[in-house]
């Protein structure tokens, strides 16, 4: 048996040591997301789907493109078909969702104490949870815009022409499905991280994604028909619809400019990382 | 070595924890008992920084545990069991704690062939039985190798032979100069592990001593009796002063009084007594006294034995 005159170094170790490293911690959260068997099939059922969805409007337009009448062959909008606005209402709630289950899913468990007893700094915790949330939400975005546009393309190529990776606007609605997902995701996360209960969680993200863009159409009591498009404007689902709109001179609602989407999209991505890190700072786990 | 200063928790109108101060020395096993709702928990929260005190300090090797970077390797700790996904294997729960103090992989292999699940790591943690999370939340806190570490209520849901190896880990890390410090709610549990005690009850500090001072506090060993005639002779017990709880049409249980002087009282009174004898308090005995009046869930059944001490 060991005596207990020499007691071993690591006893006697004094100081706080260094803070851990981003790459470890970007590492755990790694494993932490791709060790939940939901996460590859979430994924990899997110993004069939929506290559499916792509090839499905676009065979519909290729198919039925002898039947338009004349005005509307001088001018198809194949991306409008490929990113339908409706359709991609569900991707949000769906990245929302993945966003609030990694808080949620921590907190409910109570493996948040777990993690904070391995890593003291909670900031920095759970920034490296939105970095791996938001990169591997973002691949999910570019590879949805990237392949729904090559495979609208490779559909309706030999009978609508005058469309590439080079159209004007193209790599806006790629580049906004690539930033929407992941900003899903943080507010998710957000939505997470102040009602930490799963079905609490989750309803209030369906909620936020899926009835928010249609209650800011119906008629809100106190509000201006401007005010009321105004707002709507400013959440995450419009923001995006602005910048997947391609085509010229249809637009008749009040919409906002392209500036102002992209400021919308950033402002919701910086408060949700704000709330989440914030709040998880202050609080008793 | 672990300092507690005049911590305190409130919530609300509750004072869970109450200006609670003492220390942990390395190189023993120091056990935390208390009655359940007696602010254990809580204290081993604050101490870990997951809860905020409303006043006091609690520091490890002299700094709170907030300031460490990486955690594992100064702390380890087991609070409950349950704080895992059960979604994941034991492998990637463990996998990313290490990955996240920067801990070799092999490290999660070594550890779970150590608490004996080095068949269970490629299961998923919802299938173990509760034996099976403590000694995955025990394998957790050994994970860094560090001078410190606390248990809260390990033993709960092992079964015997786990207890044996438990309190033989318990022990070996103690010998090996680290600070361990184990809470528990059963007295019977520290007498086989600890060296030294620290006892709360509803939030404050009521012993912090060593095993051997705190046996010794159980003072008030009683005294068998068999008399066939209880009632009279518990009458005449009481108004010398003793405590006296019938057991038994013809056994009585007497505290507060020697065997000698409960002889004395039934000769002079005249009531015949079969037979007298002492029984030794036990660490068990010590601790129910000591909390008896700081228990704050007492099932509402049994609430006899200890009305009438």
């Amino acid at each position: 048996m060991t005596t207990l005159s020499t007691p071993p170094a690591k006893a006697t170790r004094h100081g706080a040591g260094k803070p851990a490293l981003w790459r470890d911690l970007l590492g755990a959260e790694w494993i932490k997301l791709w060790s939940l068997r939901s996460t590859p099939i979430v994924l990899g059922v997110l993004l069939s789907l929506y290559l499916y969805l792509a090839y499905h409007a676009a065979q519909l337009d290729h198919d039925s493109y002898p039947t338009w009448p004349a005005f509307a062959k001088l001018d198809p909008d194949p991306a409008h078909d490929a990113f339908d606005f409706p359709k991609f209402l569900l991707l949000m709630a769906t990245a929302g969702t993945i966003g609030a289950m990694s808080v949620v899913g921590e907190h409910a468990s109570g493996l948040i104490r777990a993690t904070l007893i391995a890593v003291p700094a909670r900031g920095r915790v759970i920034l490296a949870k939105a970095t791996v949330v938001t990169a591997v939400l973002a691949v999910l975005g570019l590879l949805i815009g990237v392949g729904g546009w090559g495979i609208t393309l490779a559909v309706i190529s030999d009978r609508i022409s005058g469309f590439s990776f080079t159209t004007p606007g193209i790599w806006r609605l790629i580049a906004g499905t690539t930033v929407m997902v992941p900003v899903c995701g943080l507010i998710g996360m957000a939505t997470a991280t102040l009602i930490r209960n799963t079905a609490g969680s989750v309803f209030a993200v369906l909620a936020f994604f899926l009835v928010g863009p249609l209650a800011v159409k119906a008629r809100l009591p106190l509000l201006s028909d401007d005010q009321r498009a105004d707002l709507g404007n400013t959440l995450p689902a419009y923001a995006w619809g602005r910048l997947k709109t391609m085509s010229h001179g249809h637009l008749v609602e009040r919409v906002s400019s392209i500036p102002a989407a992209w400021i919308s999209l950033t402002v919701w991505a910086v408060v949700s990382v704000v709330i989440t890190v914030t709040v998880l700072r202050r609080r008793d786990v | 070595m672990i300092e507690i200063n005049q911590l305190t928790k409130r919530y609300g109108s509750v004072l869970a924890v109450d200006g609670v101060s003492f220390c942990v020395q390395p190189g023993q096993v120091t056990g935390f008992l208390g009655p359940n709702g007696a602010g254990k928990t809580t204290t081993m929260r604050m101490l870990l920084g997951l809860n905020a005190p409303t006043s006091g300090t609690a520091t490890i090797n002299g700094r709170p545990f907030r300031e460490f970077g990486t955690g594992l390797r100064h702390v380890g700790a087991l609070l409950d069991a349950g704080d895992v996904h059960r979604g994941r294997t034991a492998n990637a729960h463990l996998a990313a704690l290490a990955r996240s103090n920067g801990l070799p992989r092999r490290r999660v292999e070594e550890v779970l062939e150590m608490v004996g699940l080095g068949e269970a790591g490629r299961r998923r943690v919802g299938s173990f039985s509760l034996g099976m999370r403590q000694r995955l939340g025990i394998a957790t806190a050994l994970l860094g190798d560090p001078p410190v570490l606390l248990f809260d209520e390990p033993i709960n849901g092992l079964d015997p032979e786990g207890i044996r190896w438990a309190r033989e880990l318990f022990r070996r890390l103690a010998a090996e100069g680290r600070t361990v410090f184990v809470s528990s709610h059963l007295m019977s549990e520290m007498e086989h592990t600890a060296d030294h005690l620290i006892v709360v009850g509803d939030g404050r500090l009521l012993a912090d001593e060593p095993l051997a001072d705190f046996a010794a506090r159980a003072t008030t060993a009683g005294a068998t009796v068999q008399t066939p005639d209880p009632a009279a002779l518990a009458e005449v017990l009481r108004n010398a002063g003793a405590s006296v709880l019938s057991q038994g049409h013809d056994t009585l249980t007497v505290t507060g009084l020697t065997t000698a002087r409960i002889n004395e009282l039934a000769f002079t009174h005249r009531v015949l007594v079969h037979e007298v004898s002492a029984h030794v308090g036990t660490l068990e005995d010590a601790f129910m006294e000591l909390t008896a009046a700081s228990v704050q869930y007492r099932a509402s059944a049994t609430p006899g034995r200890s009305k009438d001490r």
